[in-house]
C-alpha cells in the first residue's frame, strides 16, 4: 500500500530498491546443482557385482555367474538412469538461468517506470513498489486508477506477490469485493496474463511486469468477468416508476399511498396535505387546479371531477355565509318591529351585551 | 550480426538474446518473429514506444507486448 507521504524517488533510492529486487530474484533464479541421490551407492554395488561375476567366471560357476550377470545389468542400467536424470536436470538449470535482469537492468525498469506511470512509490521497509495506473474506463464505465502494489520479497511464493486496488473503488453492485471486471478482493485474475506475468516477475523484468498488469486491467472479457459491466450498476439504477428514468438519492421520492418509487418530475405535492404522491394518486382540483391527493379530494357529484377539501370547505363556507347573512336580515327586521311594538318603559335599556350563547344569564336591572 | 534481447510476452513468453543481420529494423524483426498485426502489441525498443523503421543496435531491449490481455 502506497504511503500518505511518498518518499521521493531519488537516485539512491532506487539504486537500492533495484540491489533489493535483484537479489530476491536471484535468489530465486540460482543455480543449483541436482542431488546425486543413490549414485554413489549403486557404483559401489556395481563394482561389487562386477567382482563377483568374474570371481564366479574364474570358477567355473556358469549359473552363479549367469545369476551376478543379470544384477550387474539391472545396476547399470539404474545407474544409466540415474545421470540421464542428472543431465536432465543441468540442462533445464542452465535454461532457467537463459536472462535475468540484472541490478543495472531492474534499475532501468525503476527509471522508465516513472516515466509509464502516473506515480511510482517505493517502500523499502516493506519491501513494497507501487504503480499507479491512469483512469481505467472500459466500455463506458469509468473504474478510476489502480495501484499495482508488489511485494519484492513474495515473488516466486505460490500467492500472489502482488495486490490490484482500486483508488476510488467504483464496486460492483452485486459484489462489494469487486472493483474491476478481473479483480476481486484486490486480487488480479490474470487469464492470458498468467503466465507471462509470473515469467516477467521470476525474471526480474519489472517493468514488463506492471506493463503486462496494466493491459490486463485495460482490456474487458465479459465471458470470464467476475461482474459484467452491464450489470455494474444494476441495482444503484432503480428506475422511476412512471417515467423509468434512473433514480439516485437526491431525486428519489416515495408515493405516500402507494409507496412506488418516483423522481421529482413525476412527483406530486398535495395542495392540502403536503404528502408527496405519485401522479397516479393524485388528482388535480377542478376549482384551484392545484395538485390534491385522494384522500384530501372529493368526487363531485357527476363524478366526472374532484375537488380539493379546502375548496370544498371554502365553498360550503360562502353558502353557510350568504344563508346566515339572509335570515339575520329578515329575524332582525322582525324584532325591530317588535321592540316599538313593546314600549320603551316596560323594558328599560341595559348595556350589557346579549349573546345567543349567554341568553338567560344577562344581568337584567330591576 | 547485433546481438538484441527479445522479450515475448505473447503466450507463454520467453526472454533470450538473438541475433539479427545488420540494419534489421523493428518492423521487420515483428515479421519474422511475431504472427499477427503490429497494431495488436506494444512495441518497445529500450523500454520507449519505438518507431517501425527504426534499426536495431547492438543490444537493444525489444518487448513485445499484446495490447488485449484477457483476464479470467
Amino acid at each position: 500500500m502506497p504511503t500518505d507521504s511518498p518518499v521521493p524517488l531519488t537516485k539512491s533510492l532506487l539504486l537500492r530498491a533495484a540491489r533489493d529486487i535483484h537479489g530476491r530474484v536471484s535468489s530465486l533464479n540460482a543455480f543449483r546443482l541436482p542431488a546425486l541421490h543413490t549414485t554413489d551407492a549403486q557404483w559401489e554395488q556395481l563394482q561389487h557385482l562386477r567382482l563377483k561375476s568374474m570371481k564366479a567366471s574364474q570358477r567355473h560357476l556358469f549359473a552363479a555367474a549367469a545369476e551376478v550377470h543379470w544384477e550387474l545389468r539391472a545396476s547399470a542400467r539404474q545407474l544409466i538412469r540415474e545421470l540421464h536424470d542428472f543431465c536432465s536436470h543441468l540442462d533445464l538449470a542452465g535454461l532457467q538461468s537463459a536472462h535475468i535482469n540484472s541490478c543495472r537492468e531492474i534499475y532501468d525498469d525503476l527509471v522508465h517506470l516513472e516515466d509509464e506511470f502516473d506515480e511510482v512509490r517505493i517502500d523499502r521497509r516493506n519491501h513494497m513498489l507501487t504503480v499507479r495506473t491512469e483512469p481505467i474506463e472500459l466500455e463506458g464505465v469509468d473504474l478510476g486508477p489502480f495501484d499495482i502494489a508488489l511485494h519484492w520479497t513474495d515473488i516466486g511464493r505460490d500467492f500472489a506477490a502482488y495486490s490490484v486496488i482500486a483508488v476510488d473503488p467504483v464496486k460492483a453492485d452485486g459484489d462489494s469485493r469487486v472493483t474491476h471486471p478481473h479483480v476481486r478482493n484486490d486480487v488480479l485474475c490474470e487469464g492470458d496474463g498468467k503466465v507471462p506475468i509470473a515469467r516477467a516477475l521470476k525474471r526480474g523484468e519489472l517493468f514488463e511486469f506492471f506493463i503486462l498488469v496494466r493491459q490486463v486491467l485495460r482490456t474487458y472479457d465479459s465471458s470470464s468477468a467476475y461482474q459484467t459491466l452491464d450489470e455494474w450498476f444494476e441495482s444503484e439504477c432503480e428506475e422511476c416508476t412512471d417515467c423509468g428514468c434512473c433514480l439516485d438519492e437526491d431525486t428519489r421520492y416515495s408515493c405516500e399511498r402507494c409507496s412506488s418509487q418516483i423522481c421529482s418530475d413525476c412527483s406530486d405535492i398535495c395542495d392540502v396535505c403536503n404528502g408527496v404522491f405519485c401522479q397516479q394518486c393524485s388528482d388535480t382540483c377542478s376549482a384551484c387546479e392545484e395538485p390534491v391527493c385522494r384522500g384530501c379530494s372529493e368526487v363531485s357529484a357527476d363524478r366526472t371531477s374532484r375537488r380539493c377539501r379546502d375548496c370544498i370547505e371554502e365553498e360550503a363556507d360562502a353558502e353557510a355565509s350568504t344563508t346566515t347573512t339572509l335570515t339575520t336580515t329578515e329575524e332582525t327586521d322582525e324584532e325591530s318591529s317588535h321592540a316599538q311594538e313593546t314600549t320603551a318603559a316596560e323594558m328599560p335599556p341595559t348595556h350589557a351585551p346579549v349573546h345567543a350563547r349567554c341568553v338567560g344569564e344577562t344581568l337584567v336591572s330591576a | 550480426m547485433p546481438r538484441i534481447l527479445l522479450i515475448n510476452n505473447l503466450g507463454g513468453g520467453f526472454a533470450d538474446y538473438v541475433d539479427i543481420p545488420q540494419g534489421t529494423t523493428v518492423d521487420q524483426l515483428f515479421t519474422q518473429r511475431i504472427k499477427g498485426k503490429p497494431d495488436d502489441y506494444l512495441i518497445r525498443v529500450n523500454r520507449l514506444p519505438s518507431a517501425k523503421d527504426q534499426v536495431l543496435q547492438e543490444m537493444d531491449r525489444i518487448s513485445i507486448t499484446p495490447v488485449k490481455i484477457e483476464g479470467a
